[in-house]
């Protein structure tokens, strides 16, 4: 599957999935209220304390990405049952959740990301330089890794099932 | 496409206990019989939708038997086209877009898939519904669209689980003249199971599934 398909939000295999809008908004909006929290907690916090927050922002993002796919495809059998009949192979409809997923997921996490930083730096009055950079893009890496792990869980649960 | 010592139950209820089957290329093969006698199950086991429980069928050379879902998938949209019995298009793509999907699959580049469309649409008379969602149509226009999206790939055999069933005679005539035509000249292999006459009249061979399963 090329990278334009894989991206295809409004294409025809998202569409028979019935991904919507509003799936976009909440996968955006989960990832950018982890990855704020985050990033704001980051600003507080040790080492050690910061790679547990990084762990956390991964599992919570990856559960909650996973637990919308298996959803997403636990509501579309008969959609997934059609197009199979047809010749879709599972990735080329996993791949419309995938990349779903992955670009509205992302865009929350940066702008979680930012906001967090921003809001850190105003609460805890920190200038805002290399080091929140490092801790923004910390919990960037982790929350769209996460969406990307959680995505492709949430297709292996459902096709196994 | 061969069927060898094919067995197939759903449980305690057995649809076919050692059934050997060829279907030559090119050849027209219609199968008659009551309703709940089996027949959609051999549509769809020769489509790989269903895995025989015991036994071996032959499509094209390659035993579909074997393979695993994404290749039979794979296998499908290149060399079957189905027109199954219960509607499968999806309701909230329009008509020209269920009738690309499988060229989509197939990853056929946009311009290609166009022309092959807009063909397939013409053939069966549904161009003029290509902007119209697919759960807005009639049952009979939808079987129509699912006539054209099986004939889009231009595949080497056509499976039709009662074709004509939800049509009225106007549309009954656009699907014989389909059907007389793809089998006439383009040495298309059809499988068609169907209770009108004028379909059975049309194949070179029927063969009848007498009993019900109990």
């Amino acid at each position: 599957m090329k990278a334009g398909a894989l991206l295809e939000r409004g294409g025809p295999v998202a569409r028979s999935l019935r991904i919507s809008g509003s799936t976009h908004v909440m996968a955006a909006a989960i990832s950018a209220a982890v990855s704020l929290n985050g990033t704001i907690a980051l600003q507080t916090l040790g080492v050690l304390g910061q790679a547990a927050v990084v762990a956390v922002v991964f599992l919570s993002v990856a559960a909650c990405t996973a637990a919308i796919s298996v959803d997403i495809l636990g509501r579309s059998t008969k959609a997934v049952s059609d197009l199979r009949s047809i010749g879709a192979s599972r990735w080329s409809i996993s791949s419309a959740l995938f990349g779903s997923m992955l670009v509205y997921g992302a865009a929350g996490s940066f702008l979680g990301g930012v906001v967090g930083a921003t809001a850190g730096s105003a609460l805890f009055g920190g200038a805002l330089g290399a080091q929140t950079l490092a801790e923004v893009l910390a919990v960037l890496a982790a929350s769209v890794g996460a969406v990307a792990a959680g995505a492709y869980a949430g297709g292996r649960i459902t096709w196994r099932s | 496409m061969v069927l060898r010592h094919v067995r197939k139950s759903y449980g305690a209820s057995e649809v076919y206990t050692d059934l050997h089957f060829q279907l030559l290329k090119g050849t027209f093969v219609a199968l008659a019989g009551p309703i709940g006698s089996g027949k959609t199950t051999l549509v769809n086991m020769f489509a790989g939708i269903e895995r025989p429980t015991e036994g071996t069928i032959i499509v094209m050379g390659q035993d579909i038997t074997a393979m695993d879902d994404d290749a039979l998938a794979a296998f499908r949209a290149k060399t079957i086209g189905l027109v199954p019995q219960v509607q499968t298009l999806i309701p909230e793509l329009t008509v020209y877009e269920n009738v690309e999907l499988p060229l989509y699959f197939l990853k056929v580049d946009r311009d290609a898939r166009k022309k092959k469309v807009d063909a397939a649409m013409s053939r069966v008379g549904v161009s003029g519904e290509a902007k119209r969602a697919a759960g807005t149509l009639s049952v009979g226009e939808r079987q129509m669209v699912s006539f054209a999206r099986a004939l889009v790939n231009d595949p080497p055999i056509l499976l039709l689980d009662e074709p004509t069933e939800a049509l009225d005679p106007l549309m009954s005539e656009v699907v014989l003249g389909l059907l007389r035509g793809d089998n006439m000249t383009e040495g298309r292999t059809i499988f068609v199971t169907t209770h009108d006459r004028k379909v059975s009249d049309l194949a070179r061979r029927t063969l009848r599934v007498s009993k019900k399963i109990p």
